[in-house]
This record gives structure tokens, sequence and C-alpha cells, in this order.
């Protein structure tokens, strides 16, 4: 019998501040081959949560949004940062035009709207952040760490 | 002179050039710009004496195998040297090998049926430069060319 | 001197022949020129370059056999990556197929090139405004190759708001147009959207906030304002922003003459609002030249040396 466990740290009522502190802890917890993906409507904090673990993670250029060219490349101090963004992504294959598995685990990869494809998600080794909005300055953030069996 | 172009592996480009049927010149360059250094190369060419180039279509990784097919299909073009476009499935089935390709950190290309596909694996052949050349000396002899406004990199089928 | 300038930057390609950097011989634009094609193209961006590219470039050659193409310029940034590549690769191939050498040409400079391409006599410096999907800026044009940015956004494109509150309504992409139409309809001063970073001497913009208030203000009024109403008032917090801190710039700057760009730059509402100011003069760009085209990316590279 395999029990299937899986972990998830709930974080509510969280201010700005404390989302950007809850971005500094995930810097620190990475190794620089992890796959994160943030789930969440518009206006949730995907980029802003993005632009918080990029400063974190020593880029010093400007994280904009990647809406429109879906992917975006910057160097961290310590390691390569491929931030995604599937919003305008309608089909899985255009996932191989991008580039995505050329750098998958190649540096860390972050994914603004990754359900978009979720049939490439669900094969991958990653983290999943979940930020749903309560009221204007407050959200809540469910991380996803990991499964064990 | 016979060129052979494969940008198939990730962000590197190999050229081989042949005369007189004997492996002339070859260049293997990692980390560059496709085009780039493409260009370098060919602007430096005599086309008069280029009978004609094959270009490995893939698969591979889709960036270096993208832009070296779409610079070799821009020179054929503008310079009217023929080309002959290849596939990594059809030198391996030539050679009789297993039609499985290496795509990087345990995956391989696999070809089943008409699809071509991505899997898990770590078991892969390597491409023999002689076994592509061989290909295109044949084609170049039937005079098999393919036209530079429909060549084409090979595309994945399915996830 | 006739320069072929080629456009693969975004989801359109575009090749054009112009020559001495304002004459237009002759263009072609996958999102008008289907037929060349024969209609059927793949979806995803760069394999629709790839096919159509060689095609486009074998039919504007064969169209102008007369005509010798001195340079080839290809827009190698910003962009979407993919895209890029297929232009740059190809036209790089090309160009030394043909013998005859290659300009990298940015993206933004070839917009902004838009309305000096079709005004000439257009005066130095004069401050731009380049709004579209991709990008928000407003820049000090020196001279056709020379410029500065004054101000840009800090998150979200203008252009980019119209798309994701046309999506809050499920009125397909892209946005812009759509938006603006049934704006017509609407009473934009019935919500007062929050126009971000509207302090003195701060060229900056930022439309995320925006974007979301929209979003907070559909969820709780549904039923009581209507759909005209909403995006009439989104629209105009967008222009708003957008023209009154150019018109800062530029009064700041000492700099009379302003000029617009980019896709957003077609929009009505925003032309009407930037002549309310009519202490300057304003050069706006046909529409075709508005969105990405090769077409000034061909007259720009004259400009190079």
């Amino acid at each position: 019998m395999i029990i299937l466990l899986i972990i998830m740290d709930i974080y509510k009522n969280l201010s700005l501040t404390d989302i950007n502190n809850l971005a500094i802890d995930t810097a620190r917890s990475l190794s620089g081959s992890e796959v994160i993906c943030l789930y969440g409507d518009l206006g949730a904090g995907k980029t802003t949560f993005t632009k918080a673990l990029g400063r974190a993670l020593g880029i010093n250029k400007d994280i904009l949004s990647p809406t429109f060219v879906i992917r975006s490349d910057y160097r961290g101090k310590e390691f390569d940062i491929y931030h995604f963004d599937w919003y305008r992504i309608d089909d899985s294959k255009e996932l191989f035009d991008i580039g995505f598995f050329d750098v998958l685990y190649n540096g860390v990869v972050i994914i603004e709207w990754a359900d978009k494809c979720s049939d490439v998600i669900e094969h991958l080794k990653r983290v999943d952040i979940y930020i749903e909005t309560i009221s204007k300055n407050r959200r809540l953030v469910k991380i996803n760490n990991g499964y064990i069996n | 002179m016979v060129i052979l172009i494969d940008g198939t592996n990730s962000k590197s480009i190999k050229i081989n050039v042949y005369k007189d049927n004997k492996l002339f010149l070859k260049k293997i360059k990692t980390n560059i710009n496709i085009y780039e250094y493409l260009d370098k190369f060919f602007r430096k060419a005599d086309f008069s004496k280029i009978m004609c180039i094959g270009i490995n279509i893939g698969p591979g990784s889709f960036s270096s195998t993208r832009a070296s097919v779409a610079y070799i299909v821009g020179l054929s073009f503008g310079s009217k040297i023929p080309v002959i476009g290849v596939s990594g499935f059809d030198i391996l089935s030539r050679d009789k090998k297993p039609l499985i390709l290496n795509a990087g950190r345990g995956r391989v290309y696999i070809k089943s049926e008409d699809k071509f596909l991505i899997k898990e694996s770590s078991v892969y052949e390597e491409i023999d430069d002689n076994v592509f050349f061989s290909i295109i000396k044949e084609r170049l002899q039937k005079k098999q060319f393919d036209s530079p406004l429909t060549l084409l990199p090979l595309y994945m089928d399915d996830l | 001197m006739n320069i072929l300038g080629i456009e693969t930057s975004c989801d359109d390609t575009g090749v054009a022949i112009v020559k001495d950097g304002f004459h237009i011989v002759d263009s072609l634009l996958s999102s008008q020129d289907h037929s060349i094609t024969g209609g059927v193209v793949p979806d995803i961006a760069s394999r629709k370059h790839m096919e159509v590219l060689p095609l486009f470039t074998c039919e504007i050659i064969r169209r102008n056999k007369d005509i010798k193409i001195d340079k080839v310029a290809v827009v190698v940034n910003p962009g979407l990556i993919p895209s890029l590549l297929v232009g740059a690769s190809f036209s790089y191939g090309f160009a030394t197929g043909i013998k005859v050498p290659i300009i990298n040409m940015n993206h933004l400079l070839s917009h902004i090139y838009a309305p000096q391409m079709q005004n000439p006599s257009i005066k130095y410096p004069h401050i731009s405004l380049l709004v579209s999907g991709g990008h928000t800026q407003i820049v000090k044009v020196l001279s056709p190759i020379k410029t500065e940015i004054i101000g840009t956004t800090l998150d979200d494109a203008a252009g980019e708001a119209f798309d994701k509150v046309a999506r809050m309504f499920n009125l397909g992409y892209p946005g812009g147009p759509v938006v603006s139409r049934i704006a017509e309809n609407g009473d934009e001063n019935r919500i007062n959207f929050p126009r971000a970073m509207d302090k003195k001497n701060n060229y900056n913009f930022s439309f995320s906030g925006l974007k979301t208030s929209v979003l907070y203000f559909i969820k709780e009024n549904k039923d009581n304002v209507s759909k005209e109403d909403i995006l009439a008032s989104f629209q105009y917090a967008v222009v708003d922003i957008l023209v009154r801190k150019t018109i800062m710039v530029a009064r700041d700057l000492h700099c009379n003459t302003i000029t617009i760009s980019g896709g957003v730059a077609a929009n009505k509402r925003l032309r009407e609002e930037f002549l309310k100011y009519n202490d300057f003069e304003y050069y706006f760009p046909t529409i075709d030249l508005c969105s990405d085209n090769a077409i000034t990316v061909a007259g720009l590279a004259y400009h190079y040396e």
C-alpha cells in the first residue's frame, strides 16, 4: 500500500511585508534547480512575489511582467533565473519553442499561470505556491513543497 | 566541397567540411550564438566551391536546431547553393540503429510509427557523421535537393 | 539605397523594402497578406515565422526584381526570444547569401521611428510616448538612432492592461481595439480608477494596480454598473495618466514636439486627449505603422552608418 502525503504550508492573512519576507525565506531555501509554480487570479500577486524573490536572489535588473514575452532570463547572485508567464500560451507544444525544456533544472525556473499547461507541470518535481486574495492588502498563501510516498 | 551543419546539440554548432569525399575540416563550437558563428564562417566562404549544404533538421535542442536551419535556409535562398535536410532519425535508420536520440537530462527523443516523442530514458544512440555524409552524398548525386522555401526543422508531435 | 527590413519580434511576420529611409517600395505583413501563404499557418509564432518568412522574402524579391537590395536589417531585440531567433538567423543567412551587410535593429526604436518616417521635417529633440502590448516608455528622441529613456513602466505595459481587462469580459485578443470600441458607448467619468505614481517629477508608470482595481470592481459591481461604463472609465484612467505624464516630461524638458508610437498609439481616445493640450505640435503615425511592421525597420536602418 502506498500512502501519498501532501505537505502544505498555509499562511493566513499576509500583508505585503509578510509576502516579501516569505519570498526572502523561499529564496534562502533554494539550491539552484527548483521549479516554482505560482497560481492565483489576476492581481493576486504572482509577479509581486516573483519580484521579491528575484531581488532576494540577487537580480539587479528590473523584473517586469513577462506576460508579453512569455520568458525572461535573469542572472542571480548564485544561479540563473528563468521567469515564465504562460498566460498567453494556448498549446503546450509552444513550451518547446520558448526553450522551456532546455532550461528546465538548469537554474531556478519560476512559472506564473503554470496551470495553463497542467499536462506538462504534473510530471515535474516542483514547488507549488497558491496566492489567494482575501482583501485589498491581504493574501492567503499555500505552499506545496513536495510529495512523500 | 560539401558542408554539413548540425545544430541539434544544445547551444553548440558543428560544421564538417568535406572535400573530394574526405573530411577536410571539422569545427565544433559550444556556448555560442549560432547564427553569428555560422555567419562568420560563411562570410569567408567561396560559394562557387560549395556543391551543397547538408543540415540536420532535428530532433534536438529547439533553439539551436531552429537557428541553424533558419540560417541555412536564408543562405541557400540568397546564394542559390542547394540544401539537403536530413533528420537524426534518418541517419540512425540508415546506420541500422534504434531510433533513440539524447534529449538531455535523462530524456530521449524517440520515433514511434510516424510520431516523434520525448520519453524518460538514459539509453540512446549517437549520430555517426560519416553516415550523415553518405546520405548527403547520395542525395547530391541524385540531385534530390530540398527547397529553402519549404525546409523546416522537425517538430514534436507529443509531449 | 534600398534596404530590406525584417520583423519577427512577436506574432506578425513582416518584410519591407524602403528606399533612402523614407520611401516605401513594397511591404508584406502576415496579419494582412494571408493569400501568399495559402492561409493555413501554424499558431505557434516561431513556427509561423519559420514558414512565412522565406515565402515573404521570396515574394517581395520577385515583385521587385529590378530593385537592388543594398542592406538587410533585422529586428534582434526586444521581443519573443524564439520568434526573434528565426528572423535573425534567416536574415543573417540571406544577407550573406546575397553578399550584402546585415544591420541589427531594435524593435522599440523602429516603432519610435514611425512618426519620424511619416514626417521627415520633424524637429529634434522631441518627446515620444511609446506604448504597446509589451512596452510603455517616454523617450527623448535626439535623432532617429539616438534616444534617452525618461520614464518607463515598473510592471505591466499599458497594452497589456488593455489585454487583461478585455480578458475579464471575455472579449478576445488583442484587447485594445475591442475595449476601445465598447468604451465609446460608456461614461468614462462613472468610475474614478486609480492613476498610479501620479506625482510631480515621477516619470514612471505602473498599471498593475489599475488592472487589479478593475477586477475587484467587476466582482463587486457586476450587476449595477454596465460593461461600457467600466471599460470607458478604465480606458480613460490609462489615457489620462499616459497623456499627463508625457505632457509633464515635454514641459520639464522644454520640448514642443510630441509623438506617439506602438500598438496603443492607434487608440482614438489617446489621440483626442493629447490634442487638448494645444501648446504642442503632435505627430501621430497612421494606424498601420502603429502595429509591428518591417517598414519602419527598413526605414530606420538607413540612418545607421
